[in-house]
C-alpha cells in the first residue's frame, strides 16, 4: 500500500505523522499485572537492598577487626621492648651510682651494694597549686638524731577549713 | 480497572506535590497513585525510544522501582515529572547502549481511542480498515527510521515531537544546554526528512 503512497502527491508531512503516532501511543493500561508487578519488584529491591546493606557492615566490622589484631600484637611487643629498655637503664644506673657511693666514703661506710637499689621514678610532677599545696612543707626543724618538722595539709572537701598541722618524729 | 479510575481522579483532583510528599515519607499508595498518574506516559516514551513492548514495559516497572528507592533524594529543584523522566531516559539509554540495537519492527499492538482530531489527518478520505492499514505501517516506517539515529537523537525526537515536552525540560532530563536539544533536534529531524523522503512531504 505504501508503493502506491511513493508516487502520490497527497503525501503526509513529517510532523502530521508525529501527530499520527502521537495518537497511537501504546499504553500499559490493559496490562492489570503492571502495578503488581512494579510491587513485588519493589518489595524485592527493598530487601535485597537492606541485606546488602547489612552484609556490606558485617563485612566493614569483620575487616576492621581483623585488622586491628596485627596492630594489638604490634603495641604489646613495642611495650614490652620498651620495658626491657627500662630495665636494662636502671640496672646500668644502679650499677653507676654503687660505683660512685664507694668513692665517697660517709656513703660506703652507711650503705652496702648490696643495700643500694637505684629505682626510676617514672611520675609525672604534677602543675596543680591545689596538690602542691595540700602537700607542701611549712616547717622543717632538724635536733639532733631527732628530725622534727610540721606540715599543713587542706582538707579536700572543705578548702577553706581550718588548717591541720601534725608533728612527726623519727 | 474501577481502582485504577478512581486513582486517576485522585491524582487529578489532589495536587501532585501532596502525594509526593506523602511518598517520600513512605507512603506507598501515594506512590501508586502517582505511578498510575505517570506510567502511560512515560511507557510510551520507553517504548519510542526502545521499539520494543517488553523491554519498554521491564524498563517502566525498573524506573518506577528506582524511583520509589530513590524518592527521599528528590529535593525539589526540579518538577516531580522532570526527574522521573530522567530517572527512565536514563534507564534506557543505558539498556540502549548495552543492547545496541536489536530492533523490533513491529507495529503497535496497543492502539489508544482515536479522538476527532484525527479528522485532521491526511488521510480522511480513506474508509477505516485501510487507513488504519497505511498508519501501521508509515508508523512502522518511521520507527525504522527513528532507529537509525543515535539513542540521544531519537530520545529528543521521541520527547519533542512524540510526547510534546518543552525543549527546556527536555534539557533538564537530559543534562544538557537548550542549544544542544534544539540542535540535536533539527538535525534529527533532517536525518528523518531523507529517510523518509518517499512516504512524506
Amino acid at each position: 500500500m505504501l508503493d502506491n503512497m511513493k508516487n502520490s502527491t497527497e503525501k503526509p508531512t513529517l510532523e502530521e505523522l508525529f501527530d499520527s503516532k502521537r495518537l497511537h501511543q501504546p499504553s500499559l493500561s490493559a496490562s492489570s499485572k503492571f502495578d503488581d508487578d512494579v510491587k513485588i519488584r519493589t518489595l524485592n529491591s527493598f530487601h535485597s537492598y537492606n541485606s546488602l546493606k547489612t552484609n556490606k557492615y558485617l563485612i566493614l566490622f569483620t575487616v576492621l577487626f581483623f585488622s586491628c589484631i596485627p596492630f594489638y600484637y604490634f603495641l604489646l611487643s613495642d611495650v614490652s621492648v620498651s620495658n626491657k629498655s627500662v630495665i636494662t637503664y636502671t640496672e646500668q644506673k644502679s650499677s653507676i651510682l654503687v660505683e660512685e657511693s664507694s668513692q665517697n666514703s660517709k656513703l660506703s661506710d652507711d650503705l652496702s651494694s648490696s643495700e643500694f637499689e637505684y629505682v626510676e621514678n617514672s611520675y609525672l610532677v604534677s602543675s596543680s597549686t591545689d596538690y602542691e599545696k595540700s602537700f607542701a612543707l611549712k616547717t622543717m626543724v632538724l635536733e639532733n638524731d631527732t628530725q622534727l618538722y610540721t606540715s599543713i595539709s587542706l582538707d579536700d572537701d572543705t578548702f577553706n577549713s581550718q588548717e591541720m598541722s601534725h608533728n612527726h618524729t623519727f | 480497572m474501577d481502582a485504577s479510575i478512581d486513582k486517576r481522579k485522585l491524582v487529578t483532583n489532589c495536587d501532585i506535590d501532596d502525594l509526593v510528599e506523602s511518598a517520600i515519607s513512605g507512603n506507598f499508595e501515594a506512590f501508586d497513585s502517582i505511578m498510575v498518574h505517570y506510567r502511560d506516559r512515560l511507557f510510551g516514551v520507553i517504548y519510542n525510544m526502545t521499539l520494543n513492548h517488553s523491554d519498554a514495559a521491564d524498563l517502566t516497572q525498573e524506573t518506577f522501582v528506582k524511583a520509589f528507592r530513590s524518592i527521599s533524594k528528590f529535593k525539589r529543584k526540579s518538577s516531580f515529572f522532570t526527574w522521573i523522566y530522567r530517572i527512565g531516559v536514563n534507564l534506557t539509554l543505558t539498556f540502549l547502549k548495552k543492547k545496541r540495537s536489536k530492533y523490533f519492527f513491529s507495529f503497535d499492538q496497543f492502539f489508544g481511542n482515536t479522538s476527532n482530531s484525527d479528522s485532521q489527518l491526511f488521510l480522511s478520505k480513506e474508509n477505516s480498515s485501510v487507513k488504519n492499514t497505511l498508519l501501521n505501517e508509515l508508523h512502522e516506517k518511521l520507527n525504522e527510521a527513528l532507529s537509525k539515529l543515535s539513542d540521544k537523537h531519537r530520545t529528543i525526537v521521541v520527547l519533542y515531537e512524540i510526547d510534546g515536552i518543552s525543549h527546556k525540560e527536555i534539557a533538564e532530563i537530559m543534562n544538557c544546554t537548550e542549544g544542544t536539544v534544539r540542535s540535536r533536534l533539527h538535525y534529527a529531524k533532517l536525518q528523518l526528512q531523507s529517510l523518509l523522503s518517499d512516504y512524506v512531504r
